[in-house]
């Protein structure tokens, strides 16, 4: 229970974050995505199967306090997930060395995937009109890869941090389970 | 192969039900939901905002020292022209009551204002938009202006809840408001370019539009009122249908440093 009730908090806690922290921080067009980077990390250290409840519940509330339609978060955060799931299992990211540099090229690759997920995704409801200028799609394009580096050194600074709650919350749920 | 199975079809379902909900988007379903979040969540987020406006200001502040002194100079330099421009502005603004009253712009101290803090802003680089600490219970309601004090139009609100009001900046793609170029009278439409400015756009080929000229609201097709001003143009061009002649307006203020913002109630 109380490693459920932590979890929900952190969450929150992202999403919080997300919609009022960074964006008042970087007051620009990149914003890290640390709802991203906390699925990559998620999956990374429990699997896709573990991960799946807190991706669900990280979307929902991403959704609705982004004003998004609820579902639209969801999409590219699951298939990131699977996607995530996939490379950890072919290139053994079990070994310690290459957990983190291999989260580096996720989280790189993902931030791409991601933008562009959001933009279709945006296109399709109506959100965005279809009849977008040419020439700004460069800028768009260097924001892209912009977020993409921003997001890959927010990795690096929350990643241990993350572990450590981790680690933490899964002793306590051991020590629990001892006791009994 | 059987975990694998597993995973895919989790993975399929969720994305099913996902563009489900997207598609079908039930009208309001989640609207008491989202009103619920946000009023739990608004002072969290509020503090969040401020701290991290604190924080991006400290920053910048650092960044800028070396250049304080020489900024220092040059607003003394300022200063001194200020003062002679004062006295002339005093004469001037009886002149700009009159100019105003005969063109019907209304002066910002004619309208029925609300202040609100921006609690959040739009994480995505598509929308853009800001949510505000006032909704419903303030008396706010979908479609009316938000201004910053000094008569600059940002946006207009697009969802309320009851503490809580979300704003669709003008330069979000889905906005678009009437527009005049003030020195030449010429109409247009002001749309938002996917965050990354505002464009004058429709102004027909035999109309005027210059560099350098404001731009203010023409007061048409909506409850914004008239000569809230909205930039100035920054490069006139073509249309990519080459149908009509489009302007680059570059807002007078940074939409992502909002802070405190006003929403216009009424005319007093």
């Amino acid at each position: 229970m109380f490693r459920r009730i932590t979890i929900l908090l952190l969450i929150i806690f992202v999403v919080i974050m997300q919609t009022s922290f960074f964006p008042a921080i970087f007051s620009g067009k990149i914003v890290p995505d640390i709802a991203l980077i906390m699925v990559i990390i998620w999956v990374i250290r429990k699997g896709f199967e573990d991960s799946l409840a807190r991706i669900v519940t990280l979307s929902f509330f991403l959704d609705i306090l982004s004003f998004r339609p609820v579902g639209a978060s969801v999409i590219p955060l699951v298939l990131i997930a699977f996607g995530t799931s996939s490379f950890s299992k072919r290139f053994m990211m079990s070994q310690h060395a290459w957990k983190l540099s291999s989260a580096m090229l996720l989280v790189f690759l993902a931030t791409v995937f991601n933008s562009a997920a959001v933009f279709l995704l945006s296109r399709l409801i109506g959100y965005v009109s279809s009849d977008m200028p040419d020439y700004l799609a460069p800028t768009l394009g260097i924001s892209i890869f912009g977020a993409a580096i921003l997001n890959v050194i927010t990795l690096v600074a929350i990643y241990f941090p993350v572990k450590k709650l981790e680690k933490f919350l899964e002793m306590y749920e051991f020590k629990k389970v001892i006791l009994k | 192969m059987k975990h694998l199975t597993s995973k895919i079809i989790k993975t399929l379902v969720i994305l099913i039900v996902g563009f489900a909900l997207v598609f079908l988007n039930p009208s309001g379903f989640f609207n008491p939901l989202r009103a619920f979040f946000l009023r739990a969540v608004t002072p969290f987020e509020r503090a969040s905002h401020n701290i991290g406006k604190s924080i991006s200001g400290s920053v910048e502040f650092l960044g800028s020292i070396s250049e304080l002194r020489k900024e220092n100079e040059s607003l003394l330099r300022e200063n001194n022209d200020l003062n002679s421009q004062v006295a002339e502005l005093s004469s001037e603004k009886k002149e700009n009551r009159m100019l105003r009253e005969q063109l019907d712009l209304i002066p910002k101290d004619d309208f029925s204002l609300v202040s609100s803090f921006v609690s959040a802003q739009d994480p995505q680089r598509l929308d853009s938009w800001v949510l505000i600490d006032k909704g419903s219970d303030d008396g706010i309601s979908d479609g009316m202006p938000v201004i910053v004090s000094s008569g600059i139009l940002v946006g207009r609100i697009s969802e309320v809840y009851a503490s809580n009001a979300k704003v669709e900046l003008l330069s979000s793609p889905t906005s678009s408001i009437n527009g005049v170029d003030v020195a030449t009278n010429s109409r247009g439409i002001v749309r938002g370019e996917y965050g990354l400015g505002l464009v004058l756009g429709m102004v027909p080929q035999s109309d005027t539009i210059n560099q350098g000229d404001d731009v203010v609201t023409s007061g048409l097709g909506s409850d914004t009122p008239k000569g809230l001003l909205i930039g100035k143009i920054k490069e006139v061009r073509m249309s990519q249908d080459r149908l009509f002649q489009e302007a680059i307006v570059a807002p007078r203020i940074k939409y992502s440093k909002l802070d405190i913002v006003f929403v216009i109630k009424n005319k007093k």
